[in-house]
């Protein structure tokens, strides 16, 4: 017994330090130009960053792959478990977590973001025939998320609706949370309106999208905590390709239309 | 870091009921419906039936059953009743359960010899008789390990529920993770699980002590 708790006390402390281990000098950016490789981890967040045939495409890649080629580095993407992003920002398998990743109080102690570079709201999207306009038509409903989404944020922030709808249900994946959605397990999904639109426009027959928005957030890069060289380089590349037009011309390839906002 | 553990504790227990509510319908469904499908595939129309089945749900992965159950089979059969993911997800766990434990107790069955099914004749005991007094107990005690671990892998194996949103410890652990950034709740989630496996080891050897099994 002795044996396991002082195991126990030992897995502790290894949890407990592993966040606060950090160099006090930022060579982040030195170590991306020595081993001449930038690699960014995404997951299934369409339009943003998905896979086709085992190949990272999206409007996210796009833009990393450029900033690589700025910095005169391999661009390398690597697939990763969404859940498991900070384990693998902070092991180092990834240089940035690049995949519409919304900027959060919460987050920006673990992580360091660049600047926001796209903007997104929380909606509601249910089948077509049930229209929501508001949050009160949350009321007695079952409602779906993804497990510590925005869109759940969204809705536990406000007691006053979390406490009027019947039951939430958190789906570890978006996609998940859609297939409930078809089969009538729950009545509506919360979820980000960038993924909702992209959704809706694959089978624009089949669902709905609230004319209600709200929780503007915005999207940012995410490195690992004090990388704050690193991040101010992909800033000023950014910058400079929304100022040359190419970074314009990613999102029209995208979304149709410019929807870069600093 | 005491604080942040009381903190975090009582979130993750509050899955417990989810998690044993599956562990113990799984357990006092699948292992009668295993029992029943041996019975019946004595019948020789039946057995090719049965083992169809055992052979679905043993040679596809419970997870996928679970997205089939919940999200599949409601829109393949309209009006169905698992639109509910509880419901949905312990037909999957009992169906893919009871084909593993009958299995195991033809396996059981198989390792009686003859001879006893001869000495209760000759003892003119009844069909009945025969069954409950002479042939299921030995069974049971034959299957009594290869038991044990199928129901400490139950244990482990509700932690798939979390695919189609239901909130037992591993689902709840996994959002503090993500919301705080921090692991201590996956640590707190293992030691929840190796306490009920220990539970289970427990009543296992219960059971052995009582069936005066020599190990």
């Amino acid at each position: 017994m002795k044996k396991i708790l002082g195991l126990f006390i030992i897995l502790l402390f290894i949890t407990g330090c592993s966040s606060k281990a950090e160099s006090s000098v930022d060579d982040s950016l030195d170590k991306i130009i020595e081993k001449k490789a930038f690699k960014i981890g995404h997951t299934d967040y369409p339009p943003f960053g998905m896979l086709d045939k085992g190949v990272s495409i999206g409007f996210d890649i796009d833009i990393a792959k450029e900033v690589a080629k700025r910095l005169g580095v391999d661009f390398q993407t690597k697939y990763i478990d969404w859940d498991s992003k900070q384990f693998e920002l902070d092991n180092g398998n990834i240089d940035a977590i690049w995949n519409g990743f919304t900027i959060t109080k919460e987050r920006e102690k673990q992580i360091t973001f660049t600047k926001p570079y796209f903007d997104n709201h929380i909606v509601m999207m249910s089948l077509k025939g049930n229209t929501y306009t508001s949050l009160d038509d949350l009321k007695d409903k079952v409602v779906g998320v993804e497990l510590q989404s925005s869109g759940q944020i969204a809705i536990e922030e406000k007691t006053e609706v979390n406490e009027s709808i019947k039951e939430m249900m958190k789906f570890t994946g978006v996609s998940e949370a859609l297939m409930a959605l078809k089969t009538g397990g729950i009545d509506v999904i919360v979820v980000d309106e960038n993924f909702a639109r992209y959704v809706s426009s694959k089978e624009s027959s089949l669902y709905e999208i609230s004319s209600a928005r709200f929780n503007p957030e915005n999207y940012g890069v995410g490195v690992k905590k004090g990388s704050q060289k690193l991040a101010d380089k992909i800033d000023e590349l950014i910058d400079e390709m929304i100022a040359d037009g190419t970074a314009g011309e990613i999102s029209i390839k995208w979304f149709n239309e410019d929807m870069i906002s600093r | 870091m005491i604080e942040y553990l009381l903190e975090i504790i009582p979130y993750i227990l509050e899955g417990f009921k989810m998690t044993f509510g599956v562990f113990f319908i799984t357990l006092v469904l699948s292992i009668p419906l295993g029992l029943l499908l041996l019975y019946l595939s004595k019948f020789k129309f039946l057995e090719m039936i049965i083992s169809g089945f055992t052979w679905i749900m043993r040679g596809t992965p419970l997870i996928l059953q679970l997205y089939f159950f919940v999200f599949a089979l409601p829109i393949l059969v309209p009006g169905f009743i698992t639109k509910n993911a509880i419901i949905g997800a312990s037909v999957a766990f009992v169906l893919n359960y009871s084909a593993y434990f009958t299995e195991i107790f033809k396996g059981g069955l198989l390792a009686i010899d003859k001879g006893q099914w001869e000495a209760a004749k000759a003892l003119k005991l009844n069909d009945f008789q025969t069954m409950y007094y002479v042939i299921l107990p030995q069974m049971f005690r034959n299957v009594l390990y290869a038991l044990s671990n199928e129901v400490i892998s139950l244990v482990k194996d509700t932690s798939l529920i979390t695919v189609v949103g239901l909130g037992e410890i591993f689902r709840n652990a996994k959002e503090l993770l993500l919301r705080d950034l921090r692991s201590e709740a996956l640590l707190i989630v293992g030691i929840i699980y190796l306490l009920f496996t220990f539970v289970v080891i427990l009543v296992f050897k219960q059971f052995e002590r009582k069936m005066r099994l020599k190990v």
